[in-house]
């Protein structure tokens, strides 16, 4: 069997990606796995045994021909129609897609053939977008930044192939590595993040590392970060005055960081590639996130990590986590802190919202059939009314459609579609309802106008039976206004 | 990213989108049109848009 994985997203996604392609080569061991990424990352996929044949997609040279005074598209063209048909010729079996962006999604289907299964974000022969399996149409309905899921992103990934981990999916690599010189206890403070608004400015990095050697001078702290990022750590080391910091900052491969976090006490650092090479050494961590990232998706999994989670990076209060880093060196569950745990949801929150709990348990009610929560919130309820409304009125729309005719009831089954979308804006603890609901319909294949009807009134049926739970018969809200009479 | 290169990727991105519609008009949705829809997410995904982890509807 031959296997194609694409994952040509960043860094910290393709060592995410790891523990899933190391899953594959154990549960397939015959199989020829091939893994594609972008040639800007290809240095994340160095000591990853599992995978056969490594393969780049080479952004610079296929857009080469576009960035010249006279661009010439049909260059390009032919640049990427010689890159598809090597892939193509491959004759894959299986593609899997761990990447969701549009581009991954048009050079799945381009490289597949018609007899290849596809798991992950394909396109139709029409070219919209074609979401096969269950667990990517998850993805695509529930998470993201900003969204109410708690499914790691590695999770997912395993999901999708059908498959579960083992310890022995998570193993880092080992190199022969150079002399750091450094003691036997110390902790790495990954300073840097692909964005700005992932990580602190270097005064607020400064003031952490300073409250944590107010408690324990003894630990040095090794900086780590990219080489454009040495300014940074120049200004944080300005900043601390006791304790002892070690600047290899720029310095640094990423096999010397696998043997970094192998003999580190601890990871500090926001999410990014060292968090989750962490992940792999099992490195305990303490994860600084913000609102710009999903800590549930793309947190730390090594065990005895934990997160700090604020709304910005002005908001970290530097004595919390100065404190926190002395506290889990010391073996001590510092209270404030987001904790690593086992079960579908990586981590154990201090305190529980109530509306994202709720939130929480509606995707669960959904999508793993578990019971719907119980809520009192009257605005909820409101909403799921309404929107039975909506999607009762839609039903019977379809089901004219033969009578009337596809123009005729078209704009009125799309202005509920819109109703539909001006509610989600107002109600959003009913957004999980309605994104389950856009995602099943986009996943309607192209077809005869009865074939997408047939199959778009099934999407609506079904969401009538979801909404049942939450709806208040009419029998119900007449005996209700009697008796208040 | 320089401007310099973002200016050109601004141009490739307006000429790659018009080649796209016209494509689309004339032949369909064909291999052409997804070779040249490829190029033109690549170009949307460089500089400030790189983060292709986050999911794209």
């Amino acid at each position: 069997m031959k296997i194609l994985v694409l994952q040509l997203a960043r860094l910290g996604d393709i060592y995410m990606t790891w523990p899933a392609l190391n899953a594959i080569k154990r549960s397939n061991p015959d199989c020829e796995l091939h893994l594609l990424t972008r040639s800007k990352f290809h240095a994340a996929t160095e000591g990853l045994r599992a995978v056969d044949r490594y393969i780049h997609l080479p952004i610079q040279f296929l857009l080469e021909p576009l960035i010249r005074p006279v661009l010439s598209i049909d260059s390009s063209v032919e640049r990427i129609e010689k890159f598809i048909d090597a892939l193509k010729a491959e004759n894959y079996d299986w593609i899997i897609n761990f990447t969701s962006s549009p581009s991954s999604s048009y050079l799945t289907h381009a490289i597949s053939r018609e007899t290849t299964k596809v798991t992950g974000y394909t396109r139709h022969s029409d070219g919209f977008l074609a979401i096969p399996d269950e667990v990517s149409a998850y993805f695509y309905a529930q998470a993201g930044v900003g969204t109410a899921n708690r499914v790691h992103l590695t999770d997912l990934f395993i999901s999708m192939l059908g498959l579960e981990y083992v310890e022995s999916d998570w193993t880092a690599p080992t190199f022969a590595s150079r002399n750091f010189d450094l003691p036997s206890k110390y902790i790495v403070a990954h300073i840097g993040a692909s964005e700005a608004k992932k990580t602190l400015p270097p005064f607020k990095w400064a003031r952490v590392l300073k409250n944590f050697f107010d408690h324990n001078l003894e630990t040095p702290i090794v900086m780590i970060g990219a080489p454009n990022e040495r300014n940074l750590g120049e200004a944080i080391e300005a900043g601390v005055s006791r304790g002892k910091v070690i600047n290899f900052i720029g310095q640094t491969t990423l096999p010397e960081v696998f043997s970094l976090l192998t003999g580190a006490q601890m990871l500090i650092g926001c999410d990014s590639a060292p968090m989750h090479m962490a992940s792999l050494t099992n490195t305990p961590c303490l994860n600084l996130s913000f609102d710009a990232v999903n800590f549930w998706e793309t947190g730390p999994k090594s065990t005895r990590s934990y997160v700090y989670k604020v709304g910005f990076p002005e908001d970290v209060i530097s004595e919390e986590v100065g404190l926190a880093m002395h506290k889990i060196l010391q073996g001590e569950d510092p209270e404030i802190l987001i904790k690593r745990s086992g079960g579908l949801a990586s981590y154990q929150l201090p305190v529980e919202d109530k509306g994202e709990l709720f939130q929480w348990n509606l995707i669960k009610a959904l999508y793993l059939g578990e019971e719907f929560p119980i809520t009192d919130d009257l605005q909820f309820c409101q909403a799921i009314d309404k929107l039975n409304d909506i999607n009762n009125l839609a039903c019977d729309h379809i089901r004219q459609i033969p009578d009337k005719g596809l123009e005729a009831m078209a704009p009125l089954i799309e202005r509920g579609d819109e109703v539909m979308n001006a509610l989600v804006r107002v109600v959003p603890s009913i957004v999980p309802f309605v994104r389950w609901y856009q995602t099943e319909k986009l996943r309607i294949a192209p077809g005869t106008r009865e074939e997408v009807s047939l199959r778009t009134l099934e999407v609506h049926e079904k969401l009538q039976r979801i909404l049942s739970v939450y709806v208040v018969e009419d029998s119900i809200k007449t005996h209700d206004s009697t008796f208040k009479e | 990213m320089s401007s310099e290169l973002e200016n050109y990727l601004t141009v490739a991105l307006k000429r790659l989108e018009k080649a796209y519609k016209e494509v689309l008009k004339t032949q369909g949705y064909t291999a052409e049109a997804e070779r040249i829809k490829i190029l033109t997410e690549i170009v949307k995904e460089q500089g400030n848009h790189e983060n292709t982890g986050t999911a794209a509807r």
